[in-house]
């Protein structure tokens, strides 16, 4: 196949219709251009649609999402209250949601930022960001109590649900925090039991989306249940949970085969003096992991740092100054999939369970 | 690595004759040929005693290509390689666009990332306009299609 396209003559010197241009990467065989096109930052991505004409259709083809899927170019997407707003008011106001691409950053520029387009009826008061899966975010709206927002950050497509299709699944034990409740995967949610809850004393539970039935999860052996602060959350398409007690070394324990209790292993340790002063009495939390192996963290005084866990050395990551000191971040993977494919693929596995409001 | 020699010296002295579009013929180690999956699948249909026409690579751009498959076949270290091919795709945009043409033609993956993904390092950070201008696109858009694009797409521009 590949020969016979290229034995079509190329006409540098004769027919070539662009005048002004000896070299024009028009000329190359699509699947080249594909190639190119999809070594680029997200940003470029997005940008470059506004090219030409085969430029937009070969960047929004089923064959450009399939290879930016195996790809899996993961993002930060940060919400920050709006820098007008007073530190009070911070979670009630208006919010800047921003897409940060740090994986093709060697020093994070404004060619790695990207800012939600406000025009888009993504409403920005109000909201909460509750989490990504499948490469969608799902946003909460605290106002209505009911409205949940599903958008797909690189088509910029947005849908709301919520509004009148609940129904009960009944009981489910009580999440002991908020903030981790709802860690989508494997077509589940999971989250971290409240321990006066004596029925459920497996400390993990699981609700599979498509079956609608809660299933206990073992913690690592050896983990502190009697830790005050843990936290749980996807690395790499895994399931991890870490002991936050900010008085010990940060153990980030992974289940390697998903449901397998004797896979969890304690993969990251980050011990206690290797932290810079200001984080030692932080909140820290993995929020997602580079190609390379280096697993960014997050703390509660709104800092990023990235941790090499063979070197054992940190980073700092120094965000953008358009973004707000406060932020909230989580990470999302690039999907290009269409909206209404990225549903149907997983139908049945984007319902949520009315708890929130509770 | 001695366990390799004994089988490999019949081969490694094979030499494959590759013709360019301009009748320029090269001597290539066949180790080294065969990275190109085109070369390959002529050798097997019979052309290895002959020689082997290439019809779309001229002489200039087949003297580089076969600089590297030389070079690939010569078992350098990864970090020398590595320094070696970043010199290899750092040429002018002429070149480029030969070398990506070639190296498709003759399917040699390897090569083919390597310049995409040097040409992508040129396109990265740059705006559609400069792209366009960089690498002789036209815009095809009527002025309402691109105004509509760049309202779809302003979060990215900002």
């Amino acid at each position: 196949m590949k020969s016979q396209r290229g034995r079509k003559p190329r006409g540098r010197h004769g027919d070539n219709q662009d005048q002004d241009a000896n070299w024009s990467m028009s000329m190359l065989p699509h699947d080249v251009t594909r190639d190119i096109l999809m070594r680029l930052p997200l940003k470029t991505i997005i940008q470059s649609r506004g090219v030409c004409r085969t430029w937009r259709s070969l960047l929004s083809d089923s064959c450009f999402s399939k290879l930016q899927r195996e790809r899996a170019q993961s993002m930060l997407v940060l919400r920050s209250p709006s820098s007008c707003v007073s530190r009070k008011a911070a979670g009630v106001g208006p919010n800047e949601f921003y897409m940060v691409d740090l994986e093709s950053a060697g020093v994070l520029g404004r060619n790695h930022v990207m800012k939600f387009n406000t025009k888009n009826n993504l409403p920005t008061c109000h909201v909460e960001l509750v989490g990504s899966c499948n490469g969608l975010l799902c946003l909460f709206d605290k106002n209505s109590k009911k409205s949940f927002y599903l958008c797909s950050p690189m088509t910029g497509e947005i849908c709301i649900f919520g509004e009148d299709e609940w129904k009960s699944i009944g009981e489910i034990p009580f999440p002991a925090y908020k903030k981790f409740f709802g860690v989508s995967l494997n077509g589940a949610l999971h989250w971290i039991v409240n321990l006066d809850d004596d029925e459920y004393p497996d400390l993990i539970c699981a609700l599979d989306i498509d079956i609608q039935r809660i299933r206990p999860m073992s913690p690592p052996n050896g983990f502190r249940k009697d830790t005050t602060e843990m936290s749980l959350g996807v690395l790499r398409d895994r399931l991890f949970i870490c002991d936050n007690m900010t008085l010990y070394d940060l153990d980030i324990w992974v289940m390697k085969d998903y449901g397998i209790k004797d896979s969890w292993t304690k993969e990251i340790v980050i011990t206690k003096n290797s932290l810079s002063s200001m984080l030692q009495n932080c909140f820290l939390q993995p929020v997602m992991v580079s190609k390379d192996g280096k697993v960014l963290i997050s703390s509660d005084s709104n800092a990023l740092v990235w941790y090499d866990p063979t070197s054992k050395s940190f980073t700092d990551v120094t965000l953008p100054s358009r973004i707000g000191p406060e932020f909230e971040a989580v990470c999302c993977v690039a999907s290009f999939d269409s909206l209404s494919d990225i549903m149907k693929k997983n139908a049945g596995r984007i319902y949520v369970p009315d708890k929130h409001s509770g | 690595m001695a366990s390799s020699e004994s089988t490999t010296t019949s081969t490694t002295t094979k030499v494959l004759r590759l013709k360019s579009s301009d009748n320029e013929i090269f001597g290539v180690e066949e180790k080294a040929a065969l990275q190109s999956e085109t070369i390959k699948s002529l050798a097997e249909d019979g052309y290895s005693e002959d020689v082997i026409p290439l019809f779309n690579v001229e002489k200039k751009t087949l003297a580089k290509i076969v600089e590297w498959l030389n070079k690939h076949a010569s078992g350098s270290s990864k970090e020398e390689l590595k320094r070696w091919d970043a010199d290899f795709v750092d040429v002018d945009k002429d070149v480029l666009y030969d070398l990506l043409l070639a190296s498709n033609y003759l399917n040699i993956e390897v090569l083919l990332h390597q310049l995409a993904q040097k040409v992508a390092d040129m396109i990265k950070g740059k705006k559609p306009e400069e792209i366009r201008q960089l690498f002789g696109i036209k815009n095809d858009f009527t002025p309402e299609e691109e105004a509509e694009i760049r309202r779809e797409n302003a979060w990215a521009f900002e």
